[in-house]
């Protein structure tokens, strides 16, 4: 069949009457099947032409925005963290620690009072689905376990953090006080921020497995230290999947306020 | 600079622009007479041997999309070619760059406007990949250039008594000189971690770009404003270093993401 085109050569299409390149199988220009194999690729190439991605599609445009939006949160949260770290090398009291939490809180109120339906159904009690809660109680243990082997090896390789509660005990702040910014405040506003508004937006966009895996990234280098960005991720990965098994935000926040707490308690 | 375009077998259209002059346009080897201005305002119009009408454009670009000219055929993008020549994503035979279908199979071939997006897509996870080496050679070349500062202090140290306690430091406390060995033993381990996790992460992410190309590129972005600004805290000197670097860096990832989604809005 081959040698047949190639003997005849230059010859043009049947279908369109451009010339071919030698051994053509297929005309470039219009699909039309050249060598005798029937007429079942006729391709018409008014209606062949393949859908261009098209950058000021309604759609596109929506998701381009929400985009844009998770990119003007996480860049307020950055600047937040700039300013608690600035603030913190010189003032050695945990004020800084309250004006971050606040800053914090005042963004995502912010957020999502522009934006509520996008977390209006996860306000809502957990929904289970039936036989899902011994799913659900596995993968809180591994959570744990894995958090814990993390942190119990960090020291053990030879890193050292500061222990969150120090600069408050040394400054005779209330007990409560530690436990309210550091235990509570996180947990509720970075849930609403990450697992509400964030994993949401994205949700609608790439499906909800790689929403996960996206906020969870997003949270874990949120935090502003290399070393715990993989225990961190870890822990994103559990509370966005916990969110979207119960289609909640209050058993992750739960989850995450309780961590920060068991953390808090080991130092004392 | 050349830049050439085969429009079809006999349509060869040559964009050459040299400093200090003006941008020559020739079509099938011959230069047009008129000079010509590029600009994104209006196009360069003017005809192939065929009589199809032909326009020249430099779009408004972002960044570093800024000064590639578009060639438009009867108003149909055209692919320049490139310095390798193309395959056929099913057959991998060799295609010209506008053929809309495989000579060789008749597997359709990508549109112009695809095309371009695959690439953006393309060069923002090469990115990714080049960060994760950047990181790994970062990475050694510290733990090298601290061990070998920190080797003559640790040898003056070795020979005093561990007990003696040490004039203060620069950041204030004070240590033994079994305290000032073990950090000086430690800090080159603990970059070399460090750096080790963020090549870890880039390359986590390069490899799950293939499968969900948007997801990893939003998180690269993230990752990578958070390091520019995590730098830049422990060292204000930093931010300057390689701007260029970095502004390309981060207008690859933003077309990136705008590419990936505008692939996935056309798609769905």
């Amino acid at each position: 069949m081959l040698e047949s085109i190639s003997a005849t050569d230059p010859k043009s299409c049947r279908g369109c009457g451009e010339e071919l390149p030698p051994a053509s199988r297929f005309c470039p220009r219009c699909g039309q099947a050249e060598d005798g194999y029937g007429s079942t690729l006729v391709l018409n190439t008014a209606s062949v032409e393949a859908p261009a991605p098209d950058s000021s599609h309604p759609v596109f445009d929506r998701r381009w925005n929400d985009i844009k939006k998770i990119a003007l949160l996480f860049g307020l949260f950055l600047v937040c963290s700039v300013g608690l770290a600035i603030m913190a090398s010189f003032d050695k009291s945990p004020k800084p620690e309250a004006y971050f939490s606040i800053g914090e809180a005042i963004i995502i109120i912010a957020f999502v009072a522009f934006d509520f339906e996008a977390i209006a159904p996860l306000l809502g009690r957990p929904r289970l689905a039936p036989g899902s809660t011994p799913q659900i109680v596995i993968v809180i243990i591994v959570w744990v376990c894995v958090l814990k082997l993390y942190f119990f090896a960090l020291p053990h390789l030879g890193i050292h953090t500061e222990a969150l509660s120090k600069r408050f005990v040394d400054a005779h702040w209330p007990l409560a006080s530690i436990f309210i910014l550091i235990s509570i405040a996180p947990a509720i506003f970075e849930e609403l921020a990450f697992r509400g508004y964030i994993q949401s937006k994205v949700e609608r966009i790439v499906g909800p497995n790689e929403a996960i895996a996206i906020q969870a990234g997003m949270f874990a280098v949120a935090h502003f230290l290399p070393l715990i960005f993989i225990s961190h991720f870890i822990m994103g990965l559990g509370l966005g999947w916990i969110r979207t098994k119960t289609k909640s935000l209050y058993p992750g926040m739960l989850m995450h306020a309780t961590w920060n707490a068991i953390v808090l308690l080991q130092e004392f | 600079m050349r830049i050439r375009w085969d429009v079809d077998s006999k349509n060869v259209v040559e964009l050459s622009r040299e400093p200090f002059r003006s941008p020559r346009l020739s079509v099938n080897g011959q230069v047009l007479p008129t000079k010509i201005k590029l600009s994104p305002k209006r196009a360069v119009e003017f005809q192939l041997a065929d009589g199809r009408s032909a326009a020249l454009l430099r779009p408004q670009g972002f960044f570093t999309g800024y000064g590639v000219p578009e060639l438009r055929v009867s108003g149909t993008l055209m692919i320049p070619t490139p310095k390798k020549p193309m395959q056929c994503p099913s057959c991998k035979a060799q295609v010209m760059p506008n053929d809309r279908f495989c000579a060789a199979c008749g597997h359709q071939m990508p549109s112009a406007g695809r095309f371009f997006q695959t690439q953006n897509v393309k060069k923002a996870t090469q990115a990714i990949a080049g960060l994760g080496v950047l990181y790994l050679l970062s990475g050694i070349g510290m733990f090298l250039m601290l061990k070998s500062r920190y080797a003559p202090k640790l040898a003056e140290l070795n020979l005093r008594n561990p007990n003696e306690v040490l004039p203060r430091a620069a950041n204030g406390a004070t240590y033994t000189v079994a305290q000032a060995r073990e950090q000086l033993m430690q800090e080159p381990w603990t970059e070399l971690m460090v750096y080790g996790v963020l090549a870890f992460v880039m390359a986590g992410l390069a490899i799950w770009s293939r499968r969900a190309p948007l997801a990893a590129i939003l998180v690269a972005a993230a990752t990578y404003a958070v390091l520019i600004v995590l730098m830049g805290l422990n060292d204000p000197k930093t931010i300057g270093q390689g701007v260029y670097v970095k502004i390309l860096v981060i207008a690859l990832f933003v077309r990136g993401i705008k590419a990936a989604l505008a692939l996935k809005t056309a798609d769905a």
